[in-house]
């Protein structure tokens, strides 16, 4: 389980580019749960993946996953926790290492690693039979470097490294947002497929509504540091791209209605 | 395929060159659709360099056609090719072929009246003369006085009713209680915005011995025949309507007697606001101010819902009352006016009866929102007031004003 307690973070705090950029969030992710997070530019979504990510410590609150405190790990300490794929594809492998050394890596992800034999024929056999999942026919390309492959093949091996020893938690950092709709919508089904297969809990910010509404269980709707909607159960499974759209809206509404509407409703709503 | 457009007195003659297929049938559609929404409602399409029509450019034909139909324009191809007459004569479309142009169309260059298209302006019809609706306030509740079952009045709309006010579409109050929101009631049709800023408005229609009924914490209602009907639509000077000219006119009409109105028009720009937290939440009477009354109203924001069609009633009055209020850019004229609105539907043109024009909307595709009209006045910033394109406005005299005092 991941539970975020009110959690703030303000970047350059006193100066004229303060950034009030999380405003004491608080949300719990049940095991199993896969949750997405929408929100509009600068409204905190990625900046609440990296304050669990532990890309920096929050100013206030804390974020327990599976049982420990990680408020003060530092980010190394949660990757034996936490699984990650960025927005950029070519981002978090070696693109001169073959996918199986990339692999091989990426499974001792929080271990103790030495200069051992890591790509040994058994292993290739394993990783064969989890790559040839992904139906992009990569499993008879094992021993190419993973720079020749295309950015879709290459976010789709991504994600199979991110869940490989089975991570506490998932976390999708737009994942799709650099590939081709194709390449993006190949990216996403295997997500779905891959979290529903392996039951993990994920935490996924996405720009695309489509992508929102299709994969997650739960939709956090973010806005200026802070959630303001929260779907889930059977909000979740009725909402359409529409209702995200006029949610959006209604946040913006709100932000322009001010004093001065209230004082001309008061003269006027009877 | 190339088209172009020519007006011709009241007609608008089609040139549509080349092949009107798949790939051309939706712009063909959506350039004449467009056209009929602007009034344009008599067309001629010269054919004579139509070289293909396929199942789907007869398909776009159909859809002009029946767009034309509803609004009682007019319709036919001239001078086809032998293709295009083959094609559509052997599809059972022959009515649609005609021979040179209408007797009463210009000469090519000519465009006849300064604006061809149909119905600009305001044109004004008396239904019955002495028509007058008797009004009615059943319920009284006024912002932010606690609700409780005393106030609560369960209401019955019969088809020669108009209402508005906060209600809610439940069986009891206790039901009710946590639903009150905006509505409208027309010709027996009744649509309301449940108090939640993510539910859709909701309506009633009569049907057979069902009647829609309410409970409701504040009404307004005025029952009998409309008298008279307004059609407006936009000339070069006036683009639109504001709400204010609209009542001015019916004051003027009435001879400045309070009237309740019903209008059914292509909206420009609704300013508004509605209810996202019932009253009946209220536990005892107290003012609400900012910030807090954000939880209770939402206001659009921006002049919305361009282009869709607005279904308006109300009551107007020259004098103040505890239900209406005096309109900031008309200040000789109070109103109360609640708006429903629907996607667009074309009205037909001409004299137009009130019921059968109503029950089109309910029976068609679902009401987008509803709220209650506002005057936004603010300096710099306001949105100003409502405002329609084109559309129809019934209205009748109150028989008995004293009621709005």
């Amino acid at each position: 389980m991941l539970k975020i307690d009110s959690v703030s973070k303000t970047f350059h705090a006193g100066t004229v580019n303060e950034v009030r950029a999380l405003q004491d969030v608080s949300l719990s992710i049940e095991d199993g749960c896969f949750t997405g997070i929408i929100g509009t530019n600068g409204s905190g979504k990625s900046t609440l993946l990296n304050a669990v990510a532990g890309t920096f410590t929050p100013d206030a609150g804390s974020i327990h996953l599976a049982g420990h405190d990680i408020t003060r790990w530092p980010e190394y300490k949660r990757a034996a926790l936490i699984g990650r794929v960025f927005q950029d594809p070519f981002a978090g492998t070696a693109p001169d290492m073959s996918i199986a050394e990339n692999i091989a890596i990426a499974m001792k992800r929080g271990q103790h690693r030495s200069f051992g034999f890591a790509v040994t024929r058994a292993f290739k056999d394993d990783v064969a039979d989890r790559v040839r999942t992904l139906k992009m026919g990569l499993e008879d390309r094992l021993d190419n470097p993973i720079g020749t492959l295309s950015g879709g093949q290459r976010q789709a091996l991504t994600l199979l490294m991110a869940v490989w020893t089975r991570p506490k938690l998932l976390l999708l950092d737009e994942h799709t947002a650099a590939l081709d709709p194709k390449s993006a919508a190949k990216v996403a089904e295997l997500t779905k497929i891959i979290i529903a297969r392996e039951k993990l809990t994920a935490l996924m910010v996405t720009h695309s509504m489509q992508q929102a509404v299709d994969l997650p269980d739960r939709i956090i709707m973010m806005h200026r540091g802070a959630i303001v909607e929260d779907y889930q159960d059977e909000r979740k499974q009725r909402v359409r791209v529409p209702d995200l759209m006029a949610t959006f809206d209604r946040v913006q509404k709100r932000e322009l209605f001010d004093e001065s509407v209230a004082g001309m409703l008061k003269a006027q709503y009877c | 395929m190339k088209i172009e457009l020519e007006q011709r007195g009241r007609y608008l003659l089609i040139q549509a060159k080349g092949r009107l297929d798949a790939s051309w049938a939706d712009h063909f559609t959506q350039t004449l659709l467009l056209q009929i929404r602007k009034g344009r409602h008599h067309l001629v399409i010269d054919a004579s360099e139509m070289i293909f029509l396929s199942s789907a450019g007869i398909r776009a034909l159909l859809m002009v056609y029946k767009e034309l139909n509803i609004v009682h324009g007019s319709f036919f191809i001239t001078n086809p090719t032998s293709f295009v007459e083959q094609t559509l004569s052997t599809s059972g479309f022959q009515m649609w072929l005609g021979k040179g142009f209408p007797e009463d169309m210009p000469a090519a260059g000519i465009a006849g009246e300064k604006d061809a298209a149909e119905n600009t302006g305001i044109q004004g019809f008396i239904l019955k003369d002495d028509a007058q609706l008797t009004a009615a306030e059943p319920a009284a509740w006024h912002p932010w006085q606690a609700v409780d079952k005393k106030r609560v009045q369960a209401l019955v709309f019969e088809k020669d009713t108009c209402a508005l006010g906060i209600g809610s579409a439940a069986a009891s109050f206790e039901d009710a209680r946590d639903h009150f929101g905006e509505f409208l009631a027309v010709a027996g049709n009744v649509v309301y915005q449940p108090p939640d800023e993510q539910a859709l408005p909701d309506y009633l229609i009569p049907e057979k011995q069902f009647l829609p009924r309410m409970q409701c914490i504040q009404a307004m209602s005025c029952n009998g025949e409309m008298g008279h009907l307004i059609r407006f639509a936009p000339t070069d000077t006036t683009p639109f309507y504001r709400i204010s000219a609209l009542l001015t006119n019916i004051l003027n009409q009435t001879g400045g007697k309070s009237a309740g109105f019903v209008v059914l028009g292509e909206i420009e720009g609704l300013v508004g606001t509605a209810l996202i937290r019932s009253p009946g939440r209220l536990s005892k009477e107290r003012e609400i101010v900012f910030p807090e009354i954000r939880d209770w109203l939402t206001f659009c924001g921006e002049r919305s819902y361009s282009h869709q069609q607005a279904l308006l009633t109300g009551v107007v009055s020259k004098t103040g009352a505890t239900f209406l209020s005096p309109m900031p850019s008309a200040p000789h004229i109070a109103a109360h006016i609640h708006a429903a609105v629907f996607p667009y539907q074309p009205l037909p043109n001409g004299k137009i009866e009130l019921e059968s024009a109503i029950a089109k909307f309910f029976n068609g595709p679902p009401p987008l929102a509803v709220m209650h009209l506002t005057d936004d006045d603010r300096p710099a910033v306001g949105l100003g007031e409502s405002a329609l394109i084109r559309g129809a406005c019934w209205f009748s005299p109150l028989q008995n004003p004293e009621v709005l005092s």
